[in-house]
């Protein structure tokens, strides 16, 4: 539920409080307004009767005097018949007009005053008929013409008009407060159904809004569900979700995928019974067991398992509760985790890493066994090339007498061989300890360096014209030491193989390749054949012979080793006779400050 | 080995086991007239016996310190550095000026050496002529120029 149906479920309630309110409170009025129009019409009908009876004692008067007058004039009995009548009436009448007008003292007294005008005309008339019936009419006469009679019939006819007028003022009163009533009736029934309207109304509004509100949260927990299906069916891991008899409720796409097991085998079937029983694991079920009952839940349980279909496999089983909000079923969301290829895999890494850790440590015995040979090398080999060179040495200048001119040249020979080895041992540790060596990084100027390598070299290039054209140089982090022996092995190399020429240029400088600073050494000297350009920076491959160029074939795989080292490339090109050009990259900063 | 007459005044110190490079030096320190008295020991426990006035040195005092000692470094028994440590660490015996004098040129060796407080490190050179002159300067400046510190009195 979105917080905006909740909203509305909170209004609902007092807005139904507030209506049902409204209505009884109408209802109460209403209910009044009915039983004050029930006794207006009572009072009306009240006041109708009072005049009728009025009306009838009236006439009962009349009676009373037309029968007597008939009775006296012509003696006859018959017309004392409504006489007789009126006289038994009238009683009755006055005092049932005392009782309807008991409430009404002022209409009390009119009766008061008419009761005896009454009983005064019709004991006249008793009179005056008994008077007839026994002396004859003549007796009567007189009184008759006294007109007593009249007078007493008009007072009494006065007495009834009074009090029917008061009663008819009685009526109009009443007449107007049940108009009254009525209109206020019509006013509240009227106001009745427009609330009842009204509330209709509103309560179509907010059942209409409500469906909307639920038809979009329907929607939403549509998508929701959609949405973790989706995920759950994505999801590598085999997932099952089991109830609370652990049976199988649903399957993601991943767990037929990897057990090979279709939906209709699986759905609604017993855990246990999956594929034959190849699920029931001993060591699972009291861990499924207590899921539910004790709210427990397990993580990377480890079992090897054998499958028909599928061979032995290595699992970790994870599951926990689940709980269903739309119908409190509680499920059992259990994980497995296919790890047999990940155990393969890993134990394929370690075996591998092992492996490594073996090599490794051939690598770094067979480094130290380096190390060791190169430094007996540097104190055991020198030693007897020593000793050679000092006996034969102390042999030619002690014993030169004794020697015949071939004899000290066979000496001569050996020394130069001694010589010749031991430039050839030193070099070799040079070139070993350039491996060995750390970088050690700072900003060198290599126009300083190359400087300092030509002054070095003065003594070599003595009595030669040579002309040193060395251009602007950049800055470069670089190892300082050894990039001034790349320096003076180049330079050297330069100057050596320039000896045949009357005048030796050699040329440093740079130049961008490829948007990469490039320094290189150039000279006119003899130059080489780019056929063997491959082996120039092998060790001990010399490209001249050694009486026209001495050297160990050594320096160049110095230079090699050292630019390497730095991240660099180096490489030569030549023609025959016609100089060599020598460049090379150091990788580290070349680009630090440009050219200075 | 002893070249000399045990009495006199040792002035050099020359430790080296290998005989070639001992007859070599010996040589090139007679070329230099620097061989008056050169007592020559084979390996580093002897010449810590004899700079500590011990063993088959016994009869020697601290108070006739050699005045240069040239080490070898790789030495049977006990190595070079192993003799050096020693020395520099004894206060009899530290202020004896040690040239190391050997066929290395490794790194750790420099480091390892001056760290110890050798008082100078030489390569012997392959080429004798060399070898010849970098022995005799050294014999001239510390026997020579140079001031050697005073001997420390100590009882026996």
């Amino acid at each position: 539920m979105t917080v905006l149906g909740l909203q509305k479920t909170r209004v609902i309630l007092p807005s139904f409080v507030l209506a049902m309110l409204v209505l009884l409170l109408v209802g109460l009025a209403a209910y009044r307004q009915g039983r004050r129009n029930v006794a207006a019409e009572q009072w009306v009908r009240h006041t109708y009767e009072v005049l009728g009876e009025l009306n009838t004692t009236f006439s009962l008067m009349q009676d009373v005097e037309t029968s007597s007058r008939g009775y006296v004039l012509t003696g006859e009995d018959s017309y004392l018949e409504p006489f007789n009548n009126a006289l038994q009436l009238i009683p009755q009448k006055i005092h049932h007009l005392r009782q309807l007008t008991a409430d009404n003292p002022e209409q009390q007294r009119r009766l008061d005053a008419l009761e005896p005008l009454i009983s005064l005309r019709v004991r006249t008339a008793d009179a005056n008929i008994v008077v007839r019936r026994t002396r004859g009419f003549s007796a009567v006469e007189p009184t008759l013409n006294e007109g007593q009679g009249k007078m007493s019939m008009d007072a009494i006819r006065g007495r009834i008009a009074e009090f029917a007028a008061a009663e008819n003022q009685l009526l109009e009163r009443r007449t107007d407060e049940l108009r009254v009533s009525n209109i206020q009736t019509l006013a509240l029934f009227i106001a009745l159904v427009v609330l009842l309207a009204g509330l209709l109304t509103v309560t179509l509004f907010l059942v209409r809004r409500n469906a909307a509100v639920l038809q979009r949260e329907f929607e939403l927990t549509e998508k929701a569900r959609a949405y973790a299906e989706n995920i759950v069916d994505t999801v590598r891991q085999p997932l099952l979700v089991l109830d609370a008899e652990l049976r199988v409720q649903s399957a993601n796409r991943s767990f037929y995928q990897v057990f090979q097991i279709t939906a209709q085998e699986t759905e609604g079937k017993p855990f246990y019974e999956l594929g034959k029983g190849q699920w029931d694991i001993p060591a699972l079920r009291p861990l499924l067991a207590e899921i539910l009952p004790r709210h427990t839940s397990f993580q990377d349980f480890e079992v090897e398992q054998d499958f028909p279909s599928i061979g032995r496999r290595t699992m970790l089983f994870s599951a926990r509760k689940l709980f269903r909000v739309g119908n409190n079923t509680e499920l059992v969301l259990l994980a497995i985790e296919d790890t047999t290829e990940r155990k393969s895999a890993e134990k394929q890494l370690q075996l591998l890493n092992a492996r490594l850790k073996e090599h490794t440590l051939a690598l770094e015995t067979a480094n130290l066994e380096l190390e060791a040979f190169t430094y007996s090398v540097s104190h055991d080999l020198r030693a007897p090339l020593r000793h050679i060179a000092g006996f034969s040495k102390i042999l030619k200048e002690d014993f030169a007498p004794h020697l015949p001119a071939e004899g000290q040249r066979m000496v001569e020979r050996i020394q130069a061989g001694a010589r010749n080895a031991g430039q050839l041992v030193d070099d070799l540790l040079g070139l070993s300890q350039v491996g060995r060596k750390e970088l050690k990084l700072e900003i060198v100027g290599l126009k300083g360096v190359v400087q300092g390598v030509v002054r070095d070299l003065e003594g070599e290039a003595m009595g030669r014209e040579i002309e040193w054209r060395v251009g602007e140089l950049p800055f470069v982090e670089c190892d300082a030491a050894l990039i001034k022996q790349v320096m003076a092995n180049l330079l050297s190399n330069a100057l050596k193989y320039t000896r045949p020429r009357p005048k030796a240029v050699i040329e440093v400088g740079t130049r961008e390749q490829d948007g990469r600073a490039v320094v290189y050494v150039r000279d006119n000297g003899v130059g080489f054949s780019m056929k063997y350009a491959d082996k120039l920076f092998g060790v001990f491959q010399r490209l001249h012979r050694a009486e026209d160029f001495e050297g160990t074939g050594v320096g160049l795989a110095t230079v090699q080793r050292i630019v390497h080292k730095h991240g660099g490339r180096v490489w030569a090109e030549a023609e025959l006779d016609k100089g060599a050009m020598f460049c090379f990259t150091l990788t580290r900063g070349f680009e630090v400050e440009g050219a200075a | 080995m002893m070249m000399m007459d045990i009495s006199r005044e040792v002035e050099i110190l020359l430790v080296e086991d290998n005989l070639d490079d001992m007859e070599l030096t010996m040589h090139a320190l007679r070329a230099g007239k620097l061989c008056n008295s050169i007592h020559v020991v084979r390996d580093g426990e002897e010449a810590l016996d004899f700079l500590f006035c011990r063993g088959l040195h016994a009869d020697r005092s601290f108070d006739h310190p050699v005045q240069l000692v040239l080490l070898d470094l790789k030495l049977p028994k006990v190595d070079g550095m192993e003799v050096l440590r020693a020395l520099k660490s004894d206060p009899r015996t530290r202020r004896i000026p040690v040239i190391i004098l050997t066929s290395s040129r490794e790194e750790k060796d420099l480091i390892s050496g001056y760290d110890l407080g050798a008082n100078g490190y030489a390569q012997k050179p392959v080429d004798f002529d060399e070898f010849r002159d970098a022995v005799r300067q050294l014999g001239l400046y510390w026997l020579v120029v140079n001031i050697p510190p005073p001997p420390v009195h100590e009882e026996k």
